[in-house]
């Protein structure tokens, strides 16, 4: 059987990621961009 | 260095660790839509806020305390921050195991108080050093030695290789 903490990072490391993530994080970065833009 | 730089670099930082970010605040909030929306407030708040960043070297650092402090507020907010007083605390780490093994010790992870949780998650399971812990929780490296000590023994697991000197 794996140690205690191999065995709780594995249920870490099985936390499903959804399919937005990397939507979400493209729309935050060019949001940020765009007001930065703009206040130029 | 230059703040276009600086962003370039926070940038890269956080598409190279979405995922990480998204797991430290679904492990705080335990919901996919709460999660997406820390991790895009986190993203918005460091790049509004890079030019206060003193030190690039340390930027993942950085970042991760974002989430972890949005994650808190959150918690804070939603009210779903259980105080734990000693005497209970004691009593988890006194009692026996049951027959699954598995599912006890992940009840007990869920049920370890914040400020024990977040510093298993993040040396254990993001595999940080103690210093990089104390410092996305802006603690003294003794202080979080001594609560990884107490998380463990509240875990009821005792590690056999050198993680357990670092705890000492």
């Amino acid at each position: 059987m794996d140690n205690p903490i191999e065995q709780l990072k594995k249920g870490y490391q099985d936390i499903p990621i959804p399919e937005e993530l990397e939507r979400v994080v493209e729309q935050a970065i060019k949001r940020r961009k765009g007001k930065a833009a703009a206040s130029k | 260095m230059l703040q276009n730089e600086l962003e370039e670099c926070l940038i890269r930082c956080i598409t190279d660790h979405q995922t990480n970010i998204y797991r430290l605040a679904y492990s705080y909030v335990r919901n996919t839509e709460d999660a997406l929306d820390i991790v895009q407030e986190s993203i918005h708040r460091a790049l509004v806020s890079a030019e206060s960043l003193k030190n690039p070297d340390a930027i993942k650092n950085w970042l991760f305390r974002i989430v972890v402090n949005l994650s808190l507020d959150f918690l804070r907010k939603h009210k779903r921050i259980r105080i734990v007083d000693d005497e209970t605390l004691e009593s988890y780490s006194s009692g026996t195991a049951d027959d699954y093994p598995d599912l006890d010790l992940k009840r007990a992870l869920e049920e370890l108080p914040m400020k024990y949780r977040s510093i298993v998650i993040l040396r254990y399971f993001e595999d940080m050093k103690i210093e990089e812990v104390a410092e996305v929780l802006q603690e003294n490296v003794n202080t979080i030695k001594t609560r990884l000590y107490q998380a463990l023994r509240l875990l009821r697991i005792q590690l056999n290789d050198d993680s357990s000197e670092e705890v000492q």
